[in-house]
């Protein structure tokens, strides 16, 4: 992802930047936290915390490589950290199966999809079942790169784990879904593209 | 892998259900008061650290300049060791002061603001001054006295080593061990042999039998005591009617006395024998 703002300039704190920076990655973090913790005020104030963090600390910043990463990989360190607070579970009751980890569940928008006949539906849910086979981190790669187009780099950065890693992980998820013969046929050149299209993939 | 770019293309074509960030507004708007408040925030912050800064570099100098200004005081009949090392005896009726902050920096000077005092200077620190009513002695290490009779009449005598006195509108004079002289006003006299009975030790200022000391004396009187002294007759004493007399007198040297006492007043003399004629100074 390409930033579009002056790091520069959110150190001298500019309000014009601070406000670009809030209106060109705030829908990102939003969709991001939402599978970490599904629990909007949590993920609310979160983003909260975070824009105010940089902004109270801004001269002490280092120039991020690149500002989607750092905003993920500290929205993520929130967020986990609420999940690891046990006033968090406490006042807000959030699921008791959220604790320190977290699953990254994916889930198409069955509701919302424009399904045309049987067999769109058929692959549907099989999509979503197969979805649910894989790690956590499978679908965390996969939703970075083909639903929110970071860049490999990026989401290493976010994960903390080599480039190498996300490519073989990315593909092995790809491989895996091809793997269902229902979904083989779509899984070619652009079948992940077709499902998402048809099934419209909504992860939630 | 599959063509990334085209698969990224036509999947944001879909909105996702929990995606869309439907109170980004609301957010945005807040984020945008708490800067405000933030920004208040720092500038109340700044300001105070600026006024706290302020006030602690104020006192920090006010501290300074008391600690660098306190002087110590040695008083009549004392013994003192200054900052260096030396020693100062304070005989009576004196009065030593000097600066213990600005002796860090080597700078060794006391003031010696009435009396005598009898100094043993350690040497190889840089110079020693004391510094009087009538100009300043300094030295690099030595053992000397400076008896100050008043702002304008002092004797330094030297006991071991040498010592420099300055008197404003006179050539340094050098007394060296074993040396006295006598400074009255701008006057250095010329240096001569300490007094056989002087013991080195004692400081006594105005008891020394070879020297008077006159402090506003009616000249007439100090004539008489020539003529007593010297056996000797002065004429033209009514020229001193009214005039007096602040300096030493040498019961010993006649000539430096005449010297010293007719020249300080202003009058001229010349020597017959043992007859002495003033007159004017023209």
């Amino acid at each position: 992802m390409k930033d579009a703002i002056k790091w520069s300039d959110i150190v001298e704190g500019r309000e014009e930047a601070f406000t670009m920076l809030y209106d060109l990655y705030s829908d990102l973090l939003y969709g991001y936290g939402m599978k970490i913790v599904p629990d909007e005020d949590v993920v609310m104030d979160a983003i909260q915390s975070l824009y105010m963090n940089i902004f109270e600390k801004r001269k002490h910043l280092s120039v991020p490589t690149s500002i989607a990463a750092y905003l993920c990989r500290s929205l993520k360190n929130i967020l986990i950290n609420e999940l690891q607070s046990a006033s968090v579970r406490n006042t807000r009751q959030l699921d008791e199966t959220l604790k320190s980890d977290y699953d990254f569940d994916l889930e198409l928008d069955a509701e919302g999809a424009m399904i045309a006949g049987e067999n769109e539906r058929e692959r549907f849910d099989i999509f979503q079942a197969e979805l649910g086979k894989l790690s956590h981190q499978q679908r965390e790669m996969l939703y970075l790169r083909y639903y929110k187009g970071l860049e490999i780099g990026e989401i290493a950065e976010i994960l903390a784990v080599s480039k190498r890693t996300v490519y073989n992980t990315t593909n092995n998820a790809l491989t895996r879904l091809r793997e269902n013969p229902v979904l083989a046929r779509y899984f070619g050149e652009a079948a992940l593209l077709y499902l998402l299209t048809i099934g419209k993939l909504y992860i939630i | 892998m599959m063509d990334d770019k085209q698969l990224q293309i036509d999947v944001s074509r879909f909105p996702l259900k929990h995606e869309t960030f439907e109170r980004k507004q609301e957010l945005g708007d807040k984020l945008v008061r708490l800067r405000t408040v933030s920004r208040h925030a720092e500038v109340r912050r700044r300001n105070m650290a600026i006024a706290f800064s302020s006030a602690v570099l104020a006192a920090a100098v006010v501290l300074a300049a008391v600690f660098m200004m306190r002087v110590s005081t040695i008083g009549s009949g004392s013994t003192a060791t200054l900052p260096c090392g030396s020693v100062v005896a304070v005989g009576q009726g004196g009065n030593v002061k000097y600066r213990p902050f600005l002796w860090r920096f080597g700078h060794r000077v006391v003031e010696l603001a009435a009396g005598s005092a009898r100094f043993s200077v350690v040497s190889g620190q840089g110079e020693f001054s004391v510094e009087t009513g009538f100009g300043s002695v300094s030295v690099l290490g030595t053992e000397f006295e400076v008896c100050q009779q008043d702002s304008v009449t002092a004797m330094v005598r030297c006991f071991s080593g040498k010592v420099a006195v300055n008197v404003d509108g006179a050539a340094p004079v050098e007394v060296e061990a074993g040396e006295e002289t006598v400074v009255t006003g701008d006057v250095v006299a010329p240096v001569r042999a300490l007094g056989d009975n002087d013991d080195n030790e004692e400081i006594e200022v105005n008891e020394e039998p070879e020297t008077i000391i006159y402090d506003n004396e009616p000249l007439a009187t100090i004539v008489g005591e020539m003529e007593v002294r010297f056996g000797i007759t002065i004429d033209g004493k009514q020229l001193c009617q009214g005039i007096t007399y602040s300096g030493a007198f040498y019961t010993g040297d006649m000539d430096l006395t005449l010297k010293m006492v007719f020249g300080a007043c202003g009058l001229d003399y010349v020597i017959e024998g043992n007859q002495v004629a003033l007159r004017k100074n023209e």
